[in-house]
């Protein structure tokens, strides 16, 4: 019986130090979610902020791209447009606050897929979007490229997946004479 | 466990005669509701009015995950689509209205297969929508929703793989 006791404080002690070498020295995903968590909260909003806290919150989610990075979007019945550059996604970040009051951003399904190279990652994620005044929710695939630079994990770009598609990559059939609406 | 006067006890009445069954009864119970609720028939909230009327915003369905195990997905059909193969969280709502090879597009709002009017007693509301038709590949379905009032570009729709539908909608 004392041993059982003495072989299962040992597990623990031993599944502690693996939880808290992973929270100390965490590997190249746990890196890259900790970033997905970090943008989702700087990019969710809430009423009560000022405007200073604000400002600097904009600053810091543009402080997770990479300088040269480009978010290219199309979505459904929302905004189409590429931003080229930190300081233009950081200005349309600044831009999307304006339009509502309060802003819940939630990534779903987040996964990892690392380069082989060790220094890039592709990240898939469905982000789900509730803003204050508007009835129900937003959603929308989105696949976003990391690289490892000096400053840590940054996205290089992000891209909306189209989960339907209408005309691309299908053929649109020729002849088609629509009615005037 | 407390009793009254007249033989009556607590504990009985919440453990049964036979705790150790009860116990065992309450554990076949909890893994039956986690096989049947986690993979066959999945609870799904209906969030947007893309379905509407057919469906209102913010009721309750079940997605039937064994319904295309042996069958394939038919005309008319309610299924839920996944966003990506590793999605789960949330699925589109959509009316299976083109089959695999077929050419889907839209007139006055009406859903037209290989050129001819679909009779859709589903859509109630006004639509002008008009869209040229697109064929769809080997394994792919058109989907829409029975709500075309809205805004075309606001509203889900179009081809998507069998690959990703999660299942059929039982309500």
């Amino acid at each position: 019986m004392k041993r059982v006791l003495w072989l299962m404080a040992a597990a623990l002690v031993v599944a502690g130090a693996v939880l808290l070498w992973r929270q100390l020295f965490p590997g190249p995903e746990a890196r890259i979610r900790q970033r997905m968590t970090r943008l989702q909260d700087l990019a969710s909003f809430s009423g009560s902020e000022g405007n200073l806290a604000a400002l600097a919150n904009v600053q810091r989610l543009g402080n997770l791209f990479a300088e040269d990075a480009q978010v290219s979007v199309d979505l459904v019945g929302g905004p189409k447009g590429t931003w080229t550059g930190r300081d233009n996604i950081v200005r349309a970040a600044a831009a999307v606050r304006r339009l509502s009051n309060a802003m819940k951003v939630e990534f779903l399904d987040v996964t990892v897929a690392l380069g082989a190279d060790g220094q890039s990652a592709t990240v898939e994620a469905t982000v789900k979007v509730v803003a204050e005044g508007s009835d129900g929710l937003w959603v929308e695939d989105l696949r976003f490229e990391f690289i490892e630079t000096e400053e840590g994990w940054l996205i290089r770009s992000v891209k909306n997946i189209r989960t339907l598609t209408f005309a691309e990559p299908g053929r649109v059939v020729a002849g088609f004479d629509p009615r005037p609406a | 466990m407390e009793g009254n006067g007249d033989g009556f006890s607590l504990g009985k009445l919440v453990y049964g005669t036979s705790p150790r069954r009860t116990l065992l009864r309450a554990a076949v119970l909890a893994a039956l509701c986690l096989i049947v609720f986690k993979f066959m028939f999945v609870p799904a909230r209906v969030d947007g009015g893309s379905m509407a009327p057919t469906y209102s915003n913010h009721g309750l369905n079940l997605i039937n995950r064994m319904a295309y195990l042996q069958n394939k997905p038919q005309r008319g059909d309610v299924v839920a689509i996944r966003l990506r193969e590793t999605g789960h969280s949330i699925v589109l709502m959509k009316r299976v209205v083109g089959l695999p090879g077929e050419a889907i597009g839209f007139q006055n709002g009406r859903v037209t297969v290989d050129g001819q009017l679909l009779d859709e007693p589903y859509v109630q509301l006004p639509s002008d929508w008009e869209r040229a038709p697109v064929v769809c590949g080997p394994d792919e379905y058109f989907v829409v929703g029975d709500n075309r009032s809205m805004l075309m570009d606001g509203h889900w729709f179009g081809r998507a793989k069998a690959s990703l539908i999660a299942g059929k909608m039982v309500l």
